[in-house]
């Protein structure tokens, strides 16, 4: 059952959640029974197969020995960091987190469908954090294993995130909120959950089905080829960002509601004003990410080595490093390949500009250069979007 | 902190519940005659894929419909709903038809409109491009598929069974019913004469019947809106009213030849914008085309059958190839004969009236474009209508 994709998927979740918004309601814990549902929502995403209403025993025994994997890992790796510190060793327990998703992305071209579930990546980038944190010392504290795994599977967001924070999560997991505190929590859910039917049953569906099926090249006539891709670019950017942020709406809004406040993943991604801030306000979990665990990381171990000394060569190399990796994690196609070092360049060439632009004043900070950089920033957004969705090659 | 107040979702429930309870008998007291009236030539999707429009159009007892496709939307002074209205016909007509209509859209319909077609006289108009080889598919179907019916389809106890499962099965084949859960489900327990998934199945139908409540409700409320929008019928009631047949075929070669610049009786706007400029590509555009093989043969099949189901009384209408423009793209006259043949033997061997219009495909203004009979394709098709509902009582 994949999650928010129908009516049905609302329905057993609000039946679900009943108990809980009573509970919350007159301010208990509904810890426990939050745990219980998890379980049983699992079951219905991973376990049942929908074609023909009977066990998926692949995905089921698939996140089974995934979870157990990682567990292991996370509480090895915490164990050894208490006494221990050597580089190989962390190393070596990122690559074995990461190694079944790289092994999920490169077996299909072998023609090997050995093992795969849906959410296998989002689970992945919070068991790498894990490691990361614990090797930063961040993890002072026993990682209760129940708890953990809920981190890793909480279900409102295991199949497309966002991808939260140990921390934060585990902060929402220890305490009860009060009576007021969960009647705002509701209130914001709701909203959320309402907002995202808007976006993605309404927006996305009716610039899907009304819209993007006649597109590029289906249009009877009434556009030419160059208009027909022109009209694709701009309205499957649209329609990706309302279907995606629609999902992220469900996903945080049914977290509210079991008193998690999951990060938030869009804001107002196309009011953007250049690349960088687009990047903040675009699917941010994942590029804080990104930011926080490759490019970050990247450049504070190349200083530290001091292998290369100009902070810019650093600093560039690392986002090429980045949206490499983010464009190879959306599938080892070309056009995905090719979308991440569009990115990179455009986020350098900003970079370069900035700079420039900082010494010779020329382009001036006020309302008419802020609208053009707007419409610029999504052009060059649009395209990458259009590089994306494979229209073009 | 914001206040925290849910009056708001409490009203939206409220209003969304009087929605759904208000008395379908009040709705349909609010669609006027002269909406109804207006639908028949608005050329609305909304009346092919809903139930209520047509059941009221069906109450007259003079009503013969006609089923068809993008020929239909081609008015001009002959056109046969003008034709009947200039002439003071005893019957009137309304009509169902545009791009993608084929055989299985139209059966949904068929078996939709049970009961108010027996007896009926309904005029089919079967169009060659039908045929390819591939048959309908997902592109031309999906725009055109009617939740609605193919629900209620499910529970149609009156139809034979065997029509219904065969119904069932092609439609099957198209990924806008196999996407749908509970359709699907439905369909397939039915078609396994409740074998396979006997609870599943049971669940399905009872979360189906509720859906096609809700289905019924939406085809009221959307026909609220029809019937609004009278089309500019082009009528000119001149050129038929009171004259021969032969005066009248000579008032449309009169009609069209001002209104074409080329060899191939296609109408000069037409023709400017859309053929001459790919004037050198679209020479043996169609060299491998042939319309003698396609799963739609079953299909039309499948409506014949359905016609017999319920009663009505059909004319088959065989539309030929633009001749002139198929030896250009060098369809050629083998091939062309072929497929009359073909059809030929179909429709006679079914049984029902039917019209070839096959000798006229070399006549000029016979079509208006490629494909689309007009101007004297329609008075030879007023003529049978004529015919069919005089004679053939």
């Amino acid at each position: 059952m994949i999650p928010y994709s129908d009516f049905l998927f609302f329905l057993i979740t609000a039946i679900a959640l009943l108990p809980t918004i009573i509970l919350g309601f007159l301010g208990k814990s509904s810890r426990k029974y939050n745990l219980f549902i998890t379980v049983v929502m699992l079951a219905l995403i991973f376990g049942l197969d929908m074609g023909n209403y009977t066990i998926n025993w692949k995905a089921t025994i698939s996140i089974l020995l995934f979870t157990l994997f990682q567990v292991l890992l996370i509480k090895g790796y915490h164990s050894y960091r208490k006494n221990k510190n050597h580089t190989a060793v962390f190393v070596i327990g990122v690559l074995l987190a990461i190694l079944p998703l790289v092994l999920v992305k490169v077996l299909p071209f072998f023609n090997l469908h050995i093992f795969g579930f849906l959410g296998i990546s989002y689970i992945t980038f919070r068991a790498v954090q894990m490691i990361m944190e614990t090797r930063d010392g961040m993890m002072k504290k026993d990682i209760p294993i129940t708890e953990l795994v809920y981190f890793l599977l909480f279900f409102p967001t295991v199949s497309s995130g966002p991808i939260d924070r140990w921390k934060r999560f585990d902060r929402d997991f220890k305490k009860v909120p009060t009576k007021e505190e969960y009647r705002e929590l509701v209130y914001k859910g709701i909203n959320k959950i309402f907002l995202g039917f808007l976006y993605k049953f309404i927006l996305a569906f009716l610039l899907y089905n009304k819209i993007l099926v006649f597109l590029p090249d289906r249009t009877y006539g009434v556009l030419d080829s160059f208009g027909g891709h022109l009209a694709y670019m701009y309205v499957y950017s649209l329609y990706l960002f309302f279907d995606f942020a629609g999902y992220s709406c469900f996903a945080i809004g049914v977290s509210y509601l079991m008193g998690i406040r999951t990060p938030k993943n869009f804001n107002l991604p196309f009011i953007s004003r250049n690349i960088k801030e687009f990047w903040e306000r675009w699917h941010m979990s994942l590029s804080f990410w990104f930011r926080d665990y490759v490019y970050m990381r990247f450049v504070f171990w190349m200083m530290k080595n001091r292998w290369i000394k100009n902070r810019y060569t650093v600093s560039y190399i690392g986002y090429f490093l980045l949206f490499l990796l983010m464009g190879a994690w959306h599938g080892l196609e070309l056009h995905y390949i090719v979308y991440g070092l569009y990115q990179a360049l455009l986020i350098i060439c900003f970079d370069v500009f900035e700079r420039w632009n900082k010494k010779k004043k020329f382009w001036k900070n006020n309302k008419w250069t802020h609208a053009i950089s707007v419409f610029i920033t999504f052009n060059f957004v649009c395209f990458g979007f259009y590089i994306f969705s494979g229209a073009l090659f | 902190m914001k206040k925290v107040t849910f009056v708001p979702l409490f009203v939206a429930v409220a209003l969304f519940l009087v929605f759904l309870f208000f008395p379908n008998k009040w709705l349909e007291k609010m669609i006027s005659d002269e909406q109804v009236d207006a639908a028949k030539t608005e050329m609305n999707p909304l009346v092919y894929q809903g139930k209520y429009m047509q059941s009221r159009m069906l109450q007259q007892d003079n009503m013969m419909p006609i089923l068809g496709s993008s020929e239909l939307v081609r008015f001009d002074p002959f056109h046969p709903y003008n034709y009947a209205k200039a002439t003071d016909a005893p019957y009137d007509t309304y009509l169902v038809g545009r791009g993608g209509m084929q055989s299985l859209v139209h059966f949904l319909n068929i078996v939709e409109q049970k009961k108010n077609l027996k007896d009926k006289k309904v005029v089919f108009i079967v169009s060659p491009q039908w045929f390819v080889k591939e048959g309908l598919d997902e592109f031309h179907f999906s725009p055109n598929y009617s939740m609605l019916q193919s629900y209620d389809l499910a529970f149609n106890k009156e139809i034979d069974s065997e029509i219904k499962k065969r119904g069932m099965k092609r439609l099957l084949t198209f990924d806008t019913v196999k996407r749908d859960t509970v359709l699907r489900t439905m369909y397939e327990y039915e078609l396994s004469n409740h074998k396979k998934y006997p609870i599943v199945g049971k669940i399905a139908m009872a979360v189906g019947s509720m859906t096609r409540s809700i289905q019924h409700k939406k085809d009221l409320y959307y026909s609220l809106f029809i019937g609004h929008n009278p089309r500019n019928l082009k009528a000119d009631d001149t050129l038929v009213k009171g004259l021969t047949f032969e005066q009248q075929l000579a008032n449309a070669e009169e009609f069209g030849k001002p209104r074409v610049n080329n060899e191939y009786s296609i109408k000069t706007s037409y023709y400017d914008k859309k053929v001459k400029p790919n004037l050198q590509e679209l020479k043996g555009y169609k060299k491998d085309e042939e319309y003698t093989n396609s799963p739609e043969y079953a299909d039309l099949k499948l409506v014949m059958d359905a016609f017999k189901d319920v009663g009505a009384k059909p004319m088959f209408v065989s539309i030929p190839m633009n001749g002139k423009w198929y030896d250009y793209a060098e369809f050629d006259k083998e091939r062309r004969d072929d497929y009359y043949a073909k059809m030929n033997k179909f429709l006679r061997e079914s049984g029902y009236a039917y019209v070839d219009m096959s000798q006229h495909e070399n006549e000029n203004y016979m079509f208006t474009d490629t494909l689309h009979i007009g101007w004297k394709g329609w008075v030879y098709m007023d003529h049978a209508m004529d015919d069919f509902w005089n004679h053939n009582r």
